[in-house]
């Protein structure tokens, strides 16, 4: 499905405004795309051909996360998806992701990921990621990554 | 199959809204259990530990595991394709912030309401609660009417 990784993991920590992850390949098959809607439980004919945009998007962040070493803690406090156009099934599509920013408050850092997505040299979706890393002492009320 | 299951509903009043119906979307509600999370941490890729029955998850705050996020989001996506089919792979927009964790098992329902029409795209308020009422994520979608 992706691309073998042989980049060195990067370092949550380390992640400045602006820095881009090296781009990587998502082909998603028939087989992953029923495996996906086996775990969700979704059922339409729609993707006996396209892939779903937000399995898309979860493989996006999927390999998103491979690319960088997850702190405990970390947690997945927003998402945003634009879907511009459908993807079919075994069709290559290249994520480019870009730190849009990058800051801390009280302790906490807050990063948010700027992903594209690009196939037949268009774009078919853009997303932004926002995750935290709350200070150990958070009591925490947020959902997880 | 389910394609589209889109029906008229008449759009909140809104001075910068045309006053016209809009597809209505209708929820979509769906038992999470660890059996159906350990399947999306090998459907999507996901293994983070604290998803999955490990001493990560027992030692979280928590102290169990804890539901994708991205797992609950899909309930809004199957949602809005139900009623806008294609076209919401086409020109679909979601915004989205979690509230709160979905700890399995907990059944999850996903409540998207319409909320104005304009310029040919319909706009919603989305939600997904527990069975207990409690939200566990908040936020909006925009898709093209055509």
């Amino acid at each position: 499905m992706t691309e073998a990784l042989t980049e060195p993991k990067g370092a949550f920590a380390s992640l400045e405004r602006g820095y881009e992850l090296p781009p990587f390949e998502l082909q998603i098959s028939a087989d992953e795309v029923a495996a996906y809607l086996d775990a969700t439980g979704e059922q339409n004919e729609l993707w006996d051909t396209l892939v779903p945009p937000l399995a898309l998007g979860a493989f996006a962040l999927g390999g998103l996360m491979d690319r960088f070493q997850v702190p405990a803690g970390l947690v997945h406090t927003g998402q945003e998806y634009e879907f511009v156009a459908p993807v079919s099934i075994d069709e290559p599509v290249e994520v480019r992701i870009v730190v849009a920013s990058s800051s801390e408050r009280r302790g906490a850092r807050m990063v948010v990921f700027a992903i594209e997505l690009q196939a037949r040299d268009t774009v078919v979706g853009r997303g932004r990621t926002t995750v935290i890393l709350a200070p150990e002492d958070d009591d925490g009320e947020l959902a997880s990554l | 199959m389910t394609t589209n299951s889109a029906s008229p509903n008449t759009a909140s009043s809104d001075s910068a809204a045309t006053e016209i119906d809009g597809p209505r979307v209708e929820p979509v509600t769906r038992r999470i259990d660890q059996d159906r999370v350990n399947r999306y941490a090998v459907g999507a890729r996901d293994h983070n530990p604290i998803h999955l029955e490990t001493p990560a998850a027992a030692a979280s705050q928590f102290g169990r595991p804890v539901a994708h996020g991205m797992l609950v989001l899909a309930l809004v996506s199957e949602a809005m394709t139900n009623a806008f089919g294609a076209r919401w792979s086409e020109g679909g927009h979601l915004k989205v912030r979690w509230r709160a964790p979905a700890l399995p098992p907990v059944t999850v329902t996903a409540n998207v309401e319409l909320r104005k029409v304009a310029d040919g795209v319909a706009s919603y308020d989305v939600s997904c609660e527990d069975e207990h009422g409690s939200i566990l994520l908040t936020g909006t979608a925009r898709a093209p009417l055509d």
